[in-house]
């Protein structure tokens, strides 16, 4: 290894020690590496500006992040709580089922686990803690549920997969749904168990004219993905344009329909999506210096000769690439996983010729049980913090949880149908 | 004279990324009304939405610095001390001002170098695109710099040893 990547290394490690912020401290590792190799230090500021100014796909992700935030701030998430309430409430622990059916609803709107648990699971871990539900569980399946908004569509770590592979958003979009519904019914299936052995309440019996008045009162909310999903599938948008078909059909229907937003609001929550935009897009730019690097320095190259030199079979690879993003995500952010490492593993997956489509599902599913994984999982400490839970208790429950997500991902890893199944009944592939 | 900084650096941190962040969700509404119902698609659309996107985003991160909310990894930082965790931040705050103080010059020669290429409908430089680069490199050092001048009061002060409270992660998603 060379001195000047070794000194960028040293200040890449530094970042997890000295609290850096991720994508600052990449840039100051870029910096370090390029000024010690005698490369023109105009490299950084090239790399970034021209990652924002050529990659068009990538501008879905602060749309998404608006709708994500327009629908916490309206009152679109209490009509689609209400309305997975009116669906399943007749069951035993009939609020587990909610919180999951409310979820998978909501990620047809969003995209984002952060926007799902801090949103909708509040007011799900509220409706479960006045019904006599353990806080502990309210929360883990909270958190465990939150995770199916980005591997359904639309989904904002989809886009950056596509980005980062070349891949098609919209294949990918239709590729995350058998898997987003694995994952639900393998929670529901949890739920079933433990509500029987905790005796866990139903709700009451909601009578027909009720659900039928709760269903059309649901039913612009509800129709959010299906304007989304058609919208993509027959050309009339782009993906990137679905995130702001999304965005203003959600204004639309939070100012003048269920009358939950002012203007007021709305320039709060522009304010708050330039926030969260800096912060996710950054470290896409970022990331893109960091794989200059990579590139120049022929490691991911390297990185490839040593796993092909190990396996041969692109089972045990699929199967190490789920060991190493599963102990990544316990401890790293999503989207340092997504934008450092995933990079380094996607020429090895078209090396050991595994469908694009199939593994960035793989991936992003498995980044999504890492923010539910002790001891970071970023959703375990939302969902502890909004409903002021000892984190002990929220980490207690989220094991089974997480044994579930990870039974789908083996299928989803062994069984490559269920992910290409929909791309490749709409010709996608 | 330091109110009139402050209202500079809330018309570059907040009002521009909010009238940059709005304008491109505009034309994105007015681009697919406009291809799929007058059928009459918009050519520098793609433009308008590509600066904007640039300029919200860099900027944006401005925004982001002042609350402290880009993602950080905090395990090992947590189980630190009061003073010990002032240390190391400031260790990482010295690497970065260090660091990002010699990519100023390059990149203002970089910026100021781009002027020679325009965009091909609006013909807007891009050294104007490019710009807000320079910008968060000097927003970045400042925001760091009190960050460590707060952390050099807490190493001086040897009363205070006790552990540190857990700091908030900004989101990724």
């Amino acid at each position: 290894m060379n001195f000047p990547l070794l000194a960028a290394l040293i200040i890449f490690i530094l970042i997890f020690i000295l609290k850096m912020p991720i994508s600052i401290g990449m840039l100051s590792a870029s910096a370090t590496y390029f000024l010690l190799s005698g490369t023109n230090l105009n490299s950084v500021a090239n790399h970034v500006m021209n990652t924002y100014y050529t990659n068009y796909v990538i501008i879905a992700v602060p749309l998404f992040i608006f709708t994500a935030n327009i629908m916490n701030s309206g009152k679109i998430t209490d009509m689609v709580f209400k309305f997975a309430n009116c669906l399943c409430g007749n069951r035993r622990g009939a609020l587990g089922h909610v919180n999951v059916v409310a979820s998978l609803i909501f990620s047809g709107m969003t995209g984002s686990a952060v926007a799902d648990a801090s949103g909708l699971g509040k007011m799900e871990i509220a409706a479960m803690r006045k019904a006599g539900y353990d806080d502990g569980f309210s929360c883990a399946i909270t958190a465990a549920s939150a995770t199916i908004g980005p591997i359904f569509p639309p989904s904002i770590p989809l886009v950056m997969y596509a980005m980062l592979s070349g891949t098609s958003i919209g294949a990918l979009f239709m590729g995350g749904i058998v898997p987003a519904l694995l994952v639900a019914i393998g929670l529901m299936i949890y739920i079933t168990i433990i509500a029987k052995k905790r005796n866990y309440p139903r709700e009451e019996k909601v009578t027909l004219k009720v659900a039928l008045a709760l269903t059309l009162t649901a039913i612009p909310a509800l129709m959010t993905p299906v304007i989304l999903l058609i919208g993509i599938y027959t050309g009339i948008m782009t993906p990137t344009e679905a995130g702001a078909v999304a965005a203003i059909y959600a204004i639309i229907i939070s100012i003048f329909i269920y009358k939950g937003m002012g203007w007021q609001e709305l320039l709060k929550i522009i304010k708050e999506t330039i926030k969260d935009t800096g912060s996710v897009s950054l470290m896409v730019g970022a990331a893109s210096v960091i794989s200059f690097i990579v590139a120049k320095e022929q490691i991911a190259t390297q990185i490839g000769l040593f796993v092909m030199a190990l396996t041969d079979n692109k089972i045990i690879f699929l199967l190490l690439v789920n060991v190493v993003i599963l102990i990544l995500g316990m401890f790293i952010d999503t989207s340092t996983i997504q934008l450092v490492f995933v990079p380094i593993m996607i020429p090895l997956a078209i090396a050991y010729d595994i469908n694009l489509i199939h593994f960035g599902l793989i991936v992003t599913l498995n980044m999504m049980i890492g923010l539910s994984t002790p001891p970071f999982g970023m959703l375990l400490f939302i969902t502890s913090s909004i409903s002021d839970t000892p984190l002990k208790n929220v980490m207690k429950e989220i094991k089974w949880p997480i044994i579930a997500m990870l039974i789908v991902l083996l299928i989803i890893t062994f069984v490559p149908e269920t992910v290409l199944f929909f791309p490749n009944l709409f010709g996608m592939i | 004279m330091k109110k009139i900084l402050l209202v500079i650096r809330d018309i570059i941190e907040i009002y521009i990324p909010v009238i940059s962040f709005s304008i491109m969700f505009i034309t994105f509404i007015v681009q697919i009304f406009s291809r799929r119902i007058l059928q009459y698609p918009i050519t520098g659309a793609y433009e308008i939405t590509v600066i904007t996107f640039t300029w919200t985003v860099i900027l944006g991160a401005c925004y982001t610095m002042r609350y402290r909310s880009h993602v950080a990894f905090t395990l090992v930082y947590e189980t630190l001390s009061r003073k010990k965790a002032a240390i190391a931040r400031l260790l990482g705050n010295l690497i970065i001002v260090g660091t990002f103080s010699i990519l100023i010059i390059p990149s203002s020669e970089f910026v100021n170098f781009m002027s020679f290429q325009a965009t091909s409908v609006y013909k807007v430089s891009l050294s104007i695109v490019f710009a807000p680069f320079v910008y968060f490199l000097c927003s970045v050092i400042g925001y760091t710099l009190s960050e460590i001048i707060t952390d050099v009061k807490i190493i001086k002060d040897n009363n205070k040893n006790e552990p540190t409270l857990i700091v908030k992660r900004g989101n990724s998603k």
